[in-house]
């Protein structure tokens, strides 16, 4: 079975005044997977650069440098790509009977055989802390359970149950500890508590940024930009590879997750960043299309 | 061996412990010390101290800073300078040198390794924590430069004696090694202190190093064929160590950048410099990793070169030392390097260090823990702890916090046996203590090998503090003297050689930046100086002087600077007020436009272009920076007023000398020029002002005031011998060729600052400028008798006030055409755009 989607991500900065010389680096190209692979892709740079480059970074995501040096008052940068998702190619969870707890024990063993592979991804990271309240958070639920993969789900639940999306509460650098304090954030705040929570025991876990498919209301045609940039979390589990966990949607990601890249948090895979010189005021206007081709299928 | 004759040094040698310096095996002196007591012959207590205020005076006449941190009343270097050099004999040196190339021979095969495949790590040499997790492992420059090229420029070591005899490496320096300039200011310091001594006793050059480090300075070796620009990036004036940079730099001749003065484009980095951009290729810098590229690195950062780590990643620049080279600045490598040594090199360390115990393995965190009081603890990045609001350091910490805080993260921290180092004899009192002292080394790549700098930056620590000495928390510093064997030849890179300054004619660059500070050095340096030569004027008045008997009128004068204080001092009747407000605009630093004002900001403009000052030519800046206000200036007496007032103009004077006297006439000293010109001019048109806008004559300000404002009253006496009349006196300061002071000589110095700028900077627009100004110069050509003669009639309209009017416009706009043409690139400083949070997608939204 695959599923095959086109994803058109545009961003757009307008400005008050000319900007003479921009500099950016984006993330907003699929990364090849097992279970994803890319058909084909173009980024499109308005006004159009001269110097660009396509790199791959310390994760082994694709990053996109250019630059802009002639005065301008609007950026675009769309970036517009057709993927296959092969479902079927991601680690099969429920096969896993591992307790968490040993994996957790593994992770402080320097003698552990996949050490290099795992440990850095139970560190601190530049947004997250690792604060002693949201370890007790996470460790109340984990405690319940003992297979890794339950475990990580309920706790996903957990967040999902406690916190209600609200695109008002927080702000792109909110500490996880206020958005655990207000139980409140969007995609990128429940992600990043839950990361902090799993992290915090001793489960090594990475921040995936992407796109997820959504559907339109029942009747309704679906609107133009509805769909957004998504983030979710993978836990790392021994001999199996990498599970994704969706704690915004409380579902494990299978056939609508659309994947980009991962780091240690949002700052390692922010999709759009740059500086520019002058400007003044600033706007950023995003619109996302996820779209299911027609030639997806299930043989 | 010949004993020292010196009571000082008896008296010393006599406390003196067995681990001091002085001191070798069996408690005899040691040889190199020995020399050097001989050769510094009998020091009694006056002499020492005679030493010790000849030290501090040339110290500090170097390197003041003139305090940029607003209320900061910090010293302005974190040591002071002992006169007493380390000695060490060039035998030992060879050995310790060795050990030096060794470390960084292996320190650049980790540092390569860590920034990309990290094999060290996958095969169990290093624990992952040690590594991925320290603050100086950016992962932003792993794999940005293939592992050859991954190598350390410049590695700064300190290095200690331990209670063994031998030597011990105390901490490595690998992002941005401090300490270098201090180094070389010492040794010129006490060159001059010394010179003698140092001669007869062959103490080895410093300046076969820094000529390695200048020409050869390419620390990607390969980079590429032919002429490497070289700059020097300094976090800034701002920056505690700014003096040290701009003194480097000075010497090096490279040019001073502030991350300001960078570009990167099409993956080149570019000099914003006055004849537009010009290809940089190699970057010695002293600003911190993260710091570097706002980017990629830390956003916040306003040091850095927005896109800096891609231009490194294409191979089109250079940075020494490469980015992420901070992640070796971790004393819980210790306890791992000896059996990389052991591996990689096949050899055993030769300058071993402290035993060093990480706590982020168990056994070592329980011994740690075991052993608290004996060790010294610190963090794997020297990082202090925070603590609610507050950041402590570990020695600060009481144990049982400390011990919580190795618990919970034990990867943190290392443990570090307490050792002793060594003492040397320090300065105090008129007397010789031993002090425990730390050297911190230099070690510059040659390629293919490493060259080792032949002396260091000796650091003394408080007494009885010698295990804290690598924290130098307000310490002392001292030259260090290697003794050779043979006659060492006079060298050093303040004095060019011919062929050198034949093969590199590019160097000496002006950044706008640069140029904007020197304008702006020129013209505060000339209002100050006006203003100060006005004021003695009106206190001559005031002290009832005979020649300038209408004095107060003058404070009519239109001057925009001090117009609001004069107007009132005018206002009033009270001859006392009057003087109290012309104290106050002397002395006072609260008065906006004062002369303390003008001479700070002179100050800060001079500063923030120190290396293009001669040392002679700093000394004077320093004088007038320091002329500070008296704190009690309204009870300053008059006659010393008239005297501070005398020794400033003396001093600007001395600047004024050695601006026109010792400095080539490079792009920058154009500038210089231009802004006192300009200045001048400006003050000049000021000054006539109300002389030819009175209602009558009785109430114009005195002429002879005029004239001696404007230096030129005994030119007048001697050309016409009579008393001043309007046209004669307009003609002399406005239009008289042959004299230098008048107002068609500045136009002419202007213009002719102007051609030279529009040749070398390939800017026609600036041609434009000076034509207009050559304009002025012909209109004052025209005027002929009857115009000046119709200056009398006051009420008569003339053709001159209407000049003076166009010639006021015109240097008024010519300061802002020179900003638009010249220093536009400056300041302009890229910031974030703003990233979009993920508005997250709802499946329920939709289901």
């Amino acid at each position: 079975m695959s599923v095959r989607y086109i994803v058109r991500h545009e961003t757009l900065y307008s400005y008050e005044d000319l900007v003479p010389q921009a500099q950016t680096e984006a993330r907003v190209q699929p990364r090849d997977m097992p279970w994803q692979r890319e058909l084909s892709g173009e980024v499109t740079l308005r006004p159009a650069s001269n110097d660009r480059r396509e790199r791959v970074d310390f994760f082994g995501n694709r990053v996109l440098y250019y630059s802009v040096q002639e005065s301008h008052t609007e950026a675009t940068i769309i970036s517009e790509f057709e993927v296959e998702l092969l479902p079927e190619q991601r680690p099969v969870a429920t096969s896993c009977t591992l307790n968490w707890r040993d994996l957790a024990r593994e992770t402080n063993n320097p003698h552990a055989t996949w050490l290099f592979e795992a440990r850095p991804w139970i560190y601190e990271s530049p947004l997250l802390d690792l604060e002693a309240k949201i370890h007790r958070y996470a460790r109340e639920v984990l405690s319940g359970f003992d297979a890794l993969i339950p475990a990580c789900a309920a706790l996903m639940t957990r967040i999902f149950d406690d916190f209600t999306y609200d695109a008002e509460a927080t702000e792109v650098d909110t500490p996880v500890d206020d958005a655990l304090e207000q139980k409140a954030g969007v995609c990128q705040d429940f992600a990043h508590v839950m990361l902090s929570g799993l992290r915090s025991n001793c489960i090594p876990c990475r921040y995936v940024s992407g796109y997820l498919e959504t559907l339109p209301p029942l009747g309704q045609e679906k609107l133009v930009g509805a769909d957004a940039t998504h983030a979710w979390v993978s836990v790392f589990v021994p001999e199996l590879g990498w599970v994704d966990f969706d704690p915004t949607n409380n579902l494990l990601p299978y056939d609508q997750h659309i994947t980009l890249g991962w780091g240690r948090d949002f700052s390692d895979v922010i999709p759009v960043k740059g500086l520019v010189v002058g400007g003044d005021r600033q706007r950023i206007d995003v619109q996302v299309d996820v779209l299911k081709s027609d030639q997806s299928s299930t043989t | 061996m010949r004993q020292a004759p010196s009571t000082q040094w008896d008296n010393y040698l006599a406390q003196a412990q067995s681990t001091d310096e002085c001191l070798g095996p069996y408690g005899r002196p040691r040889q190199s010390w020995s020399r050097l007591f001989t050769a510094m012959g009998e020091l009694d207590a006056n002499r020492l101290r005679e030493l010790d205020k000849t030290a501090k005076r040339l110290f500090h006449d170097n390197g003041a800073t003139f305090h940029m941190h607003a209320g900061d009343d910090a010293p302005d270097r974190p040591w002071e300078l002992d006169p007493i050099p380390v000695v060490l004999d060039a035998r030992e040196w060879r050995d310790i040198s060795c050990g030096l190339r060794q470390r960084v021979r292996l320190l650049n095969r980790i540092l390569a390794d860590l920034m990309g495949p990290q094999t060290l790590i996958r095969e169990r040499l290093l624990p992952p924590d040690l590594i991925l997790r320290h603050p100086g492992f950016l992962r932003a420059c792993s794999g940005s430069l293939p592992p050859e090229r991954m190598r350390l420029a410049l590695y700064g070591a300190d290095i200690a004696r331990g209670p063994s005899g031998r030597m011990w490496v105390v901490r490595d320096r690998t992002s941005t090694p401090p300490g270098l300039g201090y180094a070389l200011e010492n040794r010129t310091i006490l060159a001059q202190l010394f010179p003698r001594e140092f001669r007869d006793l062959h103490v080895e050059r410093l300046s076969q190093t820094f000529r390695a480090l200048r020409d050869g300075f390419n620390p990607a070796g390969d980079l590429r064929e032919g002429f490497n620009r070289v700059v020097f990036l300094t976090p800034g004036p701002y920056s505690r160590s700014y003096f040290e940079h701009a003194y480097l730099a000075a010497y090096l001749g490279y040019t001073l950048v502030q991350g300001d003065d960078l570009l990167v484009r099409d993956g080149r980095v570019w000099l914003k410099s006055l004849s537009g951009l010009q290809p940089v290729h190699v970057i010695l810098r002293h600003v911190h990793d993260e710091f570097c590229d706002p980017l990629e690195l830390r956003g916040d950062s306003q040091l850095g070169v927005p896109g800096l780590l891609e231009a490194v990643r294409r191979g089109n620049v250079a940075l020494a030392n490469p980015l992420g080279s901070q992640v070796l600045e971790n004393p819980g490598l210790y306890p791992f390097i000896p059996r990389i040594a052991e591996k990689w090199l096949g050899e055993d360390l030769q300058l071993p260090h402290a035993a060093s115990w990480w706590c982020g393995q168990k056994p070592e965190r329980d011994y740690v823990l075991q052993h608290m009081d004996e060790l010294f603890i610190k963090t794997y990045d020297r990082s202090p702890i925070r603590i609610g609001d507050d950041v402590v350091y570990p020695p600060f910490l009481a144990s049982t916090e400390l011990r919580e805080h190795i618990e919970r993260e034990p990867w943190r921290f290392v443990g570090q046996e307490r050792l002793s180092f060594s003492t040397v004899p320090v300065l105090s009192g008129g007397q010789l203590e031993p002090r425990a002292v730390t050297l911190r080394t230099f070690t510059a790549y040659e390629g293919p090998e490493y060259r080792v700098l032949p002396g260091a930056l000796a650091c003394c620590g408080e007494p009885k503090q010698s295990d804290l000495v690598d924290r130098l928390a307000g310490g002392i510093c001292k030259d260090t003297w290697i003794l050779g064997e043979n006659q060492q030849t006079f060298d050093s890179l303040w004095v060019e050689r011919q062929e050198e300054t034949r093969q590199r004619p590019l160097i000496g660059l002006y950044t706008s930046t640069a140029a904007e500070n020197l304008f702006w050095s020129g013209r505060y340096a000339e209002r100050a100086s006006s203003l100060v030569r006005t004021i003695r004027g009106l206190l001559r008045e005031e002290d009832q002087d005979d020649f300038a008997p209408h004095g107060r009128d003058m404070l009519h004068c239109d001057t925009r600077l001090w117009q609001g204080l004069l107007d009132q001092a005018a206002a009033s009747s009270d001859e006392q007020a009057t003087l109290s407000t012309i104290r106050d605009i002397a002395l006072s630093s609260e008065v906006e436009g004062g002369v303390s004002a003008n001479i700070t900001a002179f100050a800060r403009s001079a500063f923030f272009v120190r290396e293009n000052w001669s040392n002679d030519t700093w000394r004077v800046i320093t004088r007038i920076g320091e002329s500070s206000p008296e704190e009690d200036h309204q009870h300053t007496d008059l006659r010393k007023l008239q005297d501070q007032l005398d020794d400033l103009i003396i001093l600007f004077q001395a600047f004024a000398g050695q601006c026109s006297d010792s400095m080539s006439r490079t792009d920058g000293w154009q500038f210089l020029d231009l802004g006192r010109q300009v200045e001048r001019g400006q003050m000049m048109l000021t000054l006539l002002h109300p002389v030819l806008e009175a209602d009558d004559v009785e109430q114009a300000p005195p002429l002879e005031a005029m004239l001696e404002i404007h230096e030129n009253l005994i030119t007048y006496r001697r050309a016409y011998r009579t008393t001043p009349d309007l046209p004669t006196v307009m003609h002399l300061l406005l239009a008289e060729p042959s004299n230098p002071t008048s107002f068609r000589s500045i136009l002419i110095h202007i213009s002719s600052r102007l051609r030279h700028l529009a040749r070398s900077t390939h800017r026609p627009a600036t041609d434009v400028l000076a034509s207009e100004v050559t304009t002025l110069v012909n209109r004052l050509d025209a005027f002929g008798d009857d115009n000046w003669n119709a200056l009398t009639h006051l009420e008569e309209a003339t053709s001159i006030p209407s000049f003076l009017q166009d010639a006021k416009e015109t240097l008024l706009s010519l300061g802002s055409e020179l900003s638009h043409l010249h220093f536009k690139h400056a300041g302009q400083r890229a910031r974030a755009l703003p990233t979009i949070r993920i508005p997250s997608p709802h499946l329920e939204d939709g289901e």
